[in-house]
């Protein structure tokens, strides 16, 4: 699973943070390679969301390194980590109802061309046929491209959003559940999207308390229980009783 | 499921030919909503005409425009602001307080009119960015912090003047709110005008010229057919016996600068984009605190601005005018299409809701009616607009 030769798109070591007397995350370590889908689960208050504020930059660790693409982190920043390649996904999607799906795609990035009068012109007809290129590889299908996404349904949303976090070649996306505000139907395609990421190359760590989403798309599962990473396991080779078991920390029949 | 999504989708892109993108059903609404609030002010005019005999002449027109433009200017600065989900109560205060600075620095301090005119404009910037600077570094609601500006500036516009009203301008300053361009010029320019937006009108839906074309749909002809009939009606009125005139064409240079600034550049996107959603508008990197401090500074730029062609045209600088300037001006933005909830709303929109609200206040004055029936009507309409967008945007869900 772990080849030698290639380099993590993400190391955690040893990774601390204290609120006060309380300890969120006691140490964590892990790597993910580039390609992977690595799930995050583990039960309320296991740390799992201080854990991804730290990667995103929006929380410093009290100790410990997070390297990203071979480089120390060593600032916390949303805007640092988002220039080096981590993007978040965030649950409550991020997008601008109001803005069309192009719009929204770029939104913060726009590209612009110097116009004849000296201001920075924004470029549409460039950015339209660039999200159509970013869609069709991501085999996304959607309406006409200039539709505010306020006319999307949930999950065409989220596309939207997911679409975004990849457009600028991320290392790493971290999509704290994605699927908990759509239906099972609604959410199949979601899923079906991030498993077509790693062929970008994209790391993707995702966070979800649906464990059958997580198991039907991770290739790994990180498991977190009282801040410590309570165990690694291969998707194929875990059922949802037994992850239930370890996200809870009673032993279960047949773990080893 | 993914399967079915995709058939569907591609049901729905082969409806569509091939190649040929059109406008959003949202923004498609929007501008039908626009053609209808020309419209109904067209049939007001007619009404109005009817009633007086007078209404629709070059002269009634011309200044009925330049009434129109002193709200409109402050229509244009509150609809980015309320866009943003902003808002500012004390543009009408800030009116009135650069009114009168205008004519103390010339008449007390013998100022010359530019240096007075590009001092009052920097008054009206610092004044915009100090109640911006308060909203966004205490994050104080704008409301309040405007509300306060309110009743403070009116107070220093009485403190400043010592509650007298000053007059007399001078020739050079009167000539902002009351000159216009000669009749030849403004022949020129309206015809240069009317050869731009139909190339551009052209370029877009036909590929005359090359460009990507855009698929025609009945709202570009009816916006397209609206546009000409005003060419029309702007060189009768504003180059057959008079210019056009110099009040107008500065809303005119602002309106067409906001309006493009507003579809492309990043400054215009990101207005909707923190109406839209704040939240996300700040984790995408946009400063949001910048953008709103100068969304402020430049309400106040566009209110020193029509402070000065209302001191120009009254030729003095009272203290107490503009009491209701500042709801009318909101009243403008919202008839013309601007929500209080902010993400949504146009420049243009908000000048045809002051030229709307202008034209019945012009036409009730010309029939004779008493003020106070006019501010009963202004506030009908203002009920009747907003419940006629309501159902409007019911029966579209």
């Amino acid at each position: 699973m772990l080849q030698p030769s290639s380099n993590p798109a993400v190391r955690v070591k040893d990774l601390r943070k204290n609120y006060g007397a309380v300890e969120a995350t006691r140490g964590v370590s892990f790597d993910i390679m580039p390609g992977e889908i690595i799930g995050l689960v583990g039960d309320n208050g296991a740390g799992k969301s201080t854990l991804t504020k730290m990667i995103a930059g929006d929380v410093a660790p009290t100790s410990g390194e997070i390297h990203i693409g071979g480089s120390l982190v060593q600032s916390s920043s949303t805007t640092w980590a988002r220039d080096h390649g981590v993007e978040m996904v965030y649950q409550d999607l991020a997008l601008c109802d109001n803005l069309d799906i192009c719009a929204n795609i770029f939104l913060g990035r726009e590209i612009t061309r110097r116009s004849a009068l000296g201001y920075a012109r924004l470029a549409h007809d460039e950015m339209h046929l660039k999200a159509e290129g970013l869609l069709k590889m991501l085999e996304v299908k959607l309406p006409n491209l200039r539709e505010p996404v306020t006319a999307l349904s949930g999950g065409q949303r989220q596309m939207v959003a997911i679409a975004r976090s990849v457009a600028y070649e991320p290392k790493l996306v971290i999509m704290d559940e994605p699927t908990a505000a759509l239906s099972v139907s609604a959410g199949q395609p979601v899923l079906d999207l991030i498993r077509r990421l790693p062929k970008q190359g994209v790391a993707v760590l995702l966070i979800s308390h649906r464990l059958s989403d997580v198991l039907t798309t991770a290739d790994r599962i990180l498991v977190l229980r009282r801040g410590k990473v309570a165990a690694t396991v291969k998707a194929s080779e875990i059922t949802e009783g037994d992850l239930l078991h370890l996200m809870a920390g009673i032993n279960a029949p047949n773990e080893d | 499921m993914g399967t079915l999504s995709t058939s569907r989708s591609q049901a729905s892109a082969a409806a569509a030919p091939p190649g040929l993108q059109r406008q959003s059903t949202v923004s498609e609404r929007a501008d039908w909503r626009l053609v209808i609030l020309v419209v109904a002010t067209l049939v007001i005019w007619g009404g109005f005409h009817a009633w007086t005999g007078v209404f629709i002449s070059p002269r009634n027109l011309s200044n009925l425009a330049v009434q129109a433009t002193i709200t409109a200017l402050m229509a244009a600065g509150l609809t980015w602001l309320l866009v943003a989900r902003e808002i500012d109560l004390s543009v009408g205060s800030l009116l009135a307080f650069c009114g009168v600075l205008c004519m103390q620095l010339m008449q007390k301090a013998g100022l010359d009119p530019i240096s007075t005119i590009l001092l009052v404009i920097l008054v009206g910037i610092a004044i915009g960015l100090f109640q911006g600077g308060i909203r966004v570094m205490l994050g104080i609601p704008s409301f309040i912090i405007t509300l306060a500006g309110f009743s403070w500036l009116r107070g220093l516009a009485y403190v400043t003047s010592g509650a007298e009203t000053l007059s007399g301008a001078g020739d050079l300053f009167y000539e902002i709110g009351n000159g216009e361009f000669p009749a030849w010029t403004s022949l020129v320019i309206l015809l240069a005008l009317t050869a731009f937006y139909l190339y551009s009108w052209l370029r877009t839906f036909t590929g005359f010229f090359g460009a990507p074309r855009r698929a025609v749909r009945p709202v570009n002809i009816a916006v397209l057919c609206l546009a000409l009939a005003a060419a029309a009606l702007s060189l009768w009125v504003f180059a057959w016996t008079q210019g056009i005139p110099y009040a107008l064409s500065l809303l005119l240079v602002i309106v067409f600068c906001m309006e493009f600034a507003a579809r492309n550049t990043r400054f215009g996107r990101y207005v909707y984009a923190i109406g839209g959603n704040p939240v996300s508008a700040k984790r995408a990197g946009i400063k949001v605190d910048g953008m709103i401090l100068a969304l402020f500074g430049l309400m106040g730029a566009l209110s020193a601005l029509a402070a000065i062609i209302q001191t120009s045209r009254l030729d003095a600088g009272p203290p107490g005018v503009g009491l209701f300037v500042n709801m009318s001006a909101i009243s403008a933005a919202i008839i013309g299409g601007t929500s209080l909830f902010g993400g949504e709303g146009r420049v243009v929109g908000a000048v045809l809701g002051a030229l709307l609200m202008a034209s019945i206040t012009n036409g009730l004055s010309l029939a004779g009616v008493d003020t106070f029936y006019q501010m009963i009507i202004t506030g009908a309409l203002l009920i009747i607009a907003v419940t006629a967008d309501h159902a409007a945007q019911k029966k579209a869900k």
